[in-house]
């Protein structure tokens, strides 16, 4: 009976030395900046050196569940005006509705989820449109006013985008850039879509204090890891 | 109907070996373990573990020779830092990547002690399983490898009882084999372990 009673002290000294191990588990707990993810993709039948214009609304769109809420997002300007820098260090000139320059080649769009549980994928092949479809500004024929079609941006066949299975449970904030024509169009399904010519996302936990010089640091490395952008 | 088998092979072992404690007597064994990746183990994981541990259960069946059980676990871990790679060819991604393996093995056992007394080297071979889950990760992002692996473990071994008590200094070196599975790749690695072992 002794022998059995140490027997089974023996076996608690060990689901208690288990314990202890997993104490000495490799932290997985990462500082904020070391959850951030750039992921950029382009689609392989677009010659990149015959665009040189592009335009871009002054707006971040902000997707959330309440539609009706159109309040800018937090850093709209910052994230703005780091993208108009990296678009310009790569050799592309930005055009605006109210001057007189030729109409853009493509058109750059920023959108971000606030807050999102990643169970959304956005890493997700073909993640279903962004909810907003492409606002596209061209003069009409009698160069009096502006249209804007509204055609939801796709992945056409050949888009090298996802596929990757990813498992987590946190609550991230998602910045989307994208990059297409709206007049180079398709029908797909009797959809209008456009094909995305490149786009790419930022990924990471947000925080309280640091996520500007993350936002700016990210935005240059999807330019950086799209050498294939640079035009000069 | 191989791996059935192979199941009640194991549970016979199992719950011979058991059986076997009354008569003859016995160790247990609890080691801590370091891992040394090989092969496919050490393409995904290069460096060596320090995090692991195993228990043996073990009953003398003839003078020579003890049938028993054995647990545990041992973790793989390398920090490769920031890196940008390709998803495919027009995809890329840049993340902190780390990766990590994680590997149970659950064993019946046989053992040979060469000379039962003041000192005792052994060989042994472990037959069961590997409960194996690989991951990389890139932030927060996982792919995931998870899968039961047949596996071996041949094993060299020695305890040295101290004095006449019942506790004895054990170390031993193990080729931990998990073979490769359907979706899975196999895993390799070889196995130092360092403990003590309470002899009844």
């Amino acid at each position: 009976m002794k022998k059995l009673l140490l027997n089974f002290s023996m076996v608690i000294a060990f689901v208690g030395g288990i314990l202890f191990l997993h104490g000495c588990y490799p932290d997985n707990s990462l500082t904020y900046d070391q959850t951030d993810i750039s992921l950029t993709g382009y689609y392989d039948s677009v010659d990149f050196n015959k665009i040189t214009t592009y335009f871009m609304p002054d707006t971040v769109f902000p997707l959330r569940d309440d539609t009706t809420d159109k309040t800018p997002i937090e850093g709209q300007d910052l994230i703005l005006s780091q993208i108009a820098k990296n678009m310009q260090s790569y050799g592309y000139t930005r055009i605006y509705p109210d001057d007189n320059s030729p109409e853009p080649d493509v058109m750059v769009t920023a959108s971000a989820i606030m807050t999102t549980t990643v169970s959304v994928g956005w890493w997700y092949p073909y993640y279903p449109g962004w909810g907003w479809g492409w606002y596209w500004w061209k003069k009409s024929p009698e160069q009096t006013s502006y249209w804007y079609p509204y055609y939801p941006g796709y992945y056409p066949p050949g888009w090298g985008w996802g596929g990757v299975p990813y498992y987590s449970t946190y609550t991230t904030g998602t910045l989307m850039l994208e990059m297409a024509n709206p007049e180079d169009y398709r029908i797909v399904d009797g959809d209008t879509v456009v094909p995305l010519y490149w786009a790419g996302g930022l990924n990471g936990i947000l925080s309280g204090s640091s996520n500007e010089a993350r936002v700016k640091k990210g935005i240059d490395q999807l330019f950086i890891q799209s050498p294939y952008l640079n035009n000069n | 109907m191989k791996k059935n088998k192979i199941f009640l092979t194991i549970i016979f072992i199992v719950t011979f070996s058991i059986s076997s404690f009354a008569q003859g007597g016995g160790a247990w064994n609890f080691t801590y373990n370091m891992g040394i990746p090989m092969g496919d183990t050490k393409d995904f994981v290069s460096k060596s573990s320090f995090r692991g541990m195993m228990i043996e259960g073990r009953g003398f069946v003839t003078n020579n020779l003890a049938v028993g059980g054995a647990g545990g676990w041992q973790v793989f871990y390398e920090n490769l830092g920031w890196v940008t790679e390709n998803v495919n060819e027009t995809t890329t991604i840049n993340g902190y990547k780390r990766k990590y393996i994680n590997a149970v093995p659950l064993m019946a056992t046989a053992h040979y002690y060469f000379f039962p007394g003041n000192l005792m080297p052994y060989i042994g071979l472990g037959l069961g399983t590997y409960y194996i889950d690989a991951r990389t990760y890139m932030g927060i992002y996982y792919i995931e490898d998870e899968a039961w692996h047949f596996g071996l473990a041949p094993e060299l071994g020695l305890s040295i009882p101290f004095g006449s008590s019942n506790a004895a200094f054990t170390a031993n070196v193990k080729y931990n084999w998990a073979a490769k599975t359907k979706d899975t790749s196999g895993q390799s690695w070889i196995g130092v372990g360092v403990g003590f072992s309470y002899v009844f």
